[in-house]
């Protein structure tokens, strides 16, 4: 049977080589677009580790500060004064890379004897509360840290899974930036947004008062109306008697930076879906057309005994092996990615599997769709009228 | 004779209606998404205010410090010679090595100390468009992105006036509170753009008098999409003043001509060679980055560091690249069904061949047909594309970039429509022009 369906394949090689190379370009279009999808939402469904409802976080500057004991000053009062307000529940400082502005700031070495590589964030003693982050192991930043001897760092659980699964944290100094001692371990930290790759985050503590830490976080208590803004703004204002400062909603930021992933994967998918529903339906127009070319052998068929089954599947299994010798072309291309590892660190190679996977599963199922109702129709054709025609 | 081609092609069309909705369904899809794509480039990318002339810009974004060093290698070898140990020793100066790197936009000390003479420039502008203002009116918050520039800047780039003018050289030079709005930061502070000029605006603690509006630029370039742009002395702290390399400035050049670009960009290159670095033993080399408009815009989309040139490159490589992946498909689908439509007519071709038509006239005809077919899609497309950049406008999905519409894309699309026409037409064509005129008659009853 099978045998016997590749000779009539073999036999109409010129009409269905365009059927195989359209099917064969389906795959490829749809296997690129799918991996891509599929690297983003595994990326979506880690969790960002830190809170953004809520959070604003008010932009300042301190750097051209002739005085910096005074700015110093001027910034742990403002902080104090924004705390006593009933509507702000913590306050924090932080350094110039702050959440979704695509800063960086990374480190890597292998003094200690072992590699590590990793991205620096600053923050000071409240950031833990004012960003809501989990703690795995250890404690936070605290007071006592001002005057360590080794300076203290917080580091995330994937650069400890990564580097120092199994070494001890508790008496041990290790080499990151400077000589540092690791105090404790959150559990995420994926500052770039919802689908970037989560990197390894190490926290350098540096007290709220430090002229480098312009970035004040302030976690709002929930419903806050937005007309707090422009109290936040005087405040803000009369304290540090700066106007050049902005306030950013963290959520609308984490908004935008999914966004901009979000807008071209909704049109390449919609592209891409556009693309099969127009292959789908020139694969169901050419069948139709065969089939009710081919309705004398039909006839004959099924006057020799064949049953009406019997026809259908002839004409199903005809495109499956076209769409499977496709495919199966379509495949070995696709699989030297994953194996060369192309992209790697961007992307890996599950994303690369489960897109070949979804990409040839959704072609069968089209193919199979499209030709069902040509094929029972030609099951249905009665012999004696058909054999008549002609 | 075309006449009655197209009464022939309309009648083929007719006669299969479910064809012909599968056909014209892939044809207006394709050249829907091709029109957008291309109306898309075209606002990015074309000649429209305040980029007419952006064949002639140069623009200077930023400033690359690196220290190179060089890798030199001792290795001791020993040997015994007669019994007593010899060294030989050998000293290797390796290839030069970037070990730090600092990239940033450029200080406008800098600016004015190094780029004010660029051979070939007719005229430059220094501009700084990374500042934001929150400004609270009435309870409602507005972030105006700020642009601080000199006044050849209104001279380079050709802003369109809603009303009143730009600063002048000698409000720059005086420190005068003035400020030029766009058309949205008027209508979000004023409430509308009539009589907003003279009026005043509170910003940055200053009351600045508005004296300019400005049309809002439809693309998303950053150095002249903003909300307010001030005269540069305005700017507070030490942004003017500052003595190193790297700041929050850019600058711009205009050449003479679009052929004129190469001596700027050229010139800017070797100047950065001669200027001494303040701090040799943290950096000893200095790079620039000249970049033309469409260089800086492809720069910002490719994964590529420091060459706008080699990103330019890369993104023509990879739009052509997609492009014809995405023709391809319709493309194959469409030759698919004409060549199951056509074999229909076989007998028709028959007879015509018999008659005496050549091969050449039939391809012609099938060809012409498959156009017809190709421009009506083309007009279905072209409907949707217009619904589609109306709604891409109206949710704003591309930020500030407005898509157009204009003539320009219009040709573009008709030149589409052209090609795709013949290149989904000639396979078919070609093999029915071929057919043997025996063959043609006798598989099919008339």
């Amino acid at each position: 049977m099978i045998r016997h369906i590749f000779q009539l394949v073999w036999n109409k090689k010129r009409s269905n080589a365009l059927l195989f190379l359209e099917i064969f370009f389906a795959f490829a279009i749809l296997f690129l677009v799918l991996t891509w999808v599929t690297r983003n939402l595994r990326l979506f469904s880690t969790p960002l580790g830190f809170e953004t409802e809520n959070t604003w976080i008010v932009h300042l500057d301190f750097y051209d500060a002739e005085d910096t004991l005074a700015a110093s000053a001027t910034k742990v009062r403002l902080r104090e004064e924004l705390l006593a307000l009933p509507q702000i529940e913590a306050a924090s400082y932080g350094g110039d890379v702050s959440p979704f502005s695509g800063s960086i700031w990374s480190t890597n070495n292998d003094n200690n004897g072992f590699m590590i590589q990793t991205h620096l964030v600053f923050a000071d003693e409240h950031y833990k509360d004012a960003a809501r982050l989990k703690l795995v192991q250890g404690r936070w930043f605290d007071e006592t840290d001002r005057d360590a001897r080794y300076k203290p760092v917080v580091i995330s659980k994937k650069l400890y899974d990564e580097s120092f699964e199994g070494r001890n944290l508790q008496d041990s100094v290790y080499t990151i930036d400077g000589e540092n001692k690791i105090v404790g371990v959150v559990d995420h930290y994926k500052y770039h947004g919802d689908f970037s790759p989560e990197y390894n985050v190490t926290f350098f503590y540096e007290p709220s008062s430090a002229i480098d830490m312009p970035n004040l976080h302030l976690l709002l208590a929930p419903g806050t109306p937005v007309a707090f803004e422009e109290e936040v703004n005087r405040i803000v204002a009369d304290v540090t008697g700066k106007s050049d400062f902005t306030i950013e909603h963290l959520q609308k930021s984490r908004d935008q930076a999914a966004r901009s992933v979000w807008v071209p994967m909704i049109s390449m998918l919609s592209i891409c879906g556009f693309l099969v529903l127009n292959v789908a339906l020139g694969l169901f127009g050419v069948l139709w057309y065969n089939i009710s070319k081919r309705r004398a052998e039909v006839g004959l068929r099924r006057t020799l005994g064949a049953s009406r089954t019997e026809v259908s599947l002839q004409f199903v299994g005809e495109i499956m092996i076209v769409s499977l010798l496709a495919l199966l072309l379509g495949a070995v291309f696709a699989v030297q990615l994953p194996l060369m590892g192309v992209l790697e660190g961007e992307i890996e190679a599950f994303d690369y599997y489960v897109a070949m996977g979804v990409g040839a599963a959704f072609i069968i199922g089209l193919v199979l769709l499209c030709t069902f109702y040509p094929s029972q129709e030609a099951g249905r054709l009665q012999p004696a009228i058909v054999l008549h025609e002609e | 004779m075309f006449s009655s081609y197209f009464k022939l092609a309309i009648k083929v069309l007719g006669r299969h209606r479910f064809f012909t909705f599968i056909s014209l369904f892939g044809i207006s899809f394709t050249l829907m998404i091709l029109m957008v794509t291309t109306s898309f480039l075209e606002t990015e990318l074309g000649s429209h205010p305040p980029l007419t002339e952006k064949d002639r810009m140069v623009l200077l974004p930023r400033l690359i410090m690196k220290q190179m060093v060089t890798d030199t290698t001792w290795s001791v070898d020993t040997t015994m010679l007669d019994g007593q140990p010899a060294y030989d020793s050998t000293f290797t100066v390796g290839k030069k090595r970037q070990n730090s790197y600092s990239s940033s936009s450029l200080s406008y000390s800098f600016l004015d100390r190094y780029m004010r003479d660029i051979p070939g420039a007719e005229a430059h502008s220094f501009f700084c468009s990374d500042t934001q203002f929150d400004i609270f009116i009435n309870g409602k918050k507005l972030n105006f992105k700020t642009l601080y520039s000199d006044a050849t800047y209104w001279e380079i780039f050709d802003f369109k006036f809603l009303a009143g003018r730009p600063f002048q050289p000698s409000e720059v030079e005086r420190q005068v509170q003035v400020a030029v709005l766009s058309r949205k930061a008027a209508v979000d502070y004023f409430g509308t753009t009539e009589q907003v000029v003279g009026r005043s605006i509170e910003m940055d603690g200053k009351q600045l008098e508005v004296i300019g509006i400005v049309e809002q630029p439809s693309n998303s370039k950053d150095y002249v999409t903003s909300e307010v742009y001030l005269p540069l002395t305005l700017m507070s702290g030490s942004a003017l003043t500052e003595t190193g390399f790297h700041g929050p400035f850019a600058a711009v050049f205009l050449a003479e001509s679009p052929q004129a670009r190469a001596t700027i960009v050229e010139s800017i290159r070797q100047k950065a060679d001669r200027i001494p670095l303040p701090n040799p033993e943290d950096y000893n080399k200095l790079e620039l980055m000249p970049a033309t408009v469409i260089g800086l815009y492809a720069y910002y989309m490719m994964p590529v560091q420091d060459d706008p040139e080699g990103a330019l490159q890369m993104f023509t490589l990879v739009a052509i690249g997609l492009m014809l992946l995405f023709i391809l498909l319709p493309t194959l689908n469409l030759i698919n069904l004409n060549i199951s439509r056509a074999m229909e007519r076989s007998a028709e071709i028959g007879v015509r061949k018999a008659f005496g038509a050549h091969s050449g006239s039939i391809l012609a005809q099938l060809v012409f047909e498959n156009v017809v077919l190709t421009f009506l899609g083309g007009i279905l497309g072209w409907l949707f594309a217009l619904a589609l950049i109306y709604l891409v406008n109206d949710s704003q999905v591309l930020g500030d970039t407005q898509l157009q519409f204009n003539t320009a894309v219009f040709l573009y699309s008709l030149l589409i429509c052209l090609v795709f026409g013949i290149l989904s037409g000639l396979l078919p064509a070609y093999r029915m022009s071929k057919l043997h005129i025996v063959n043609a008659i006798k598989f099919n009853n008339l």
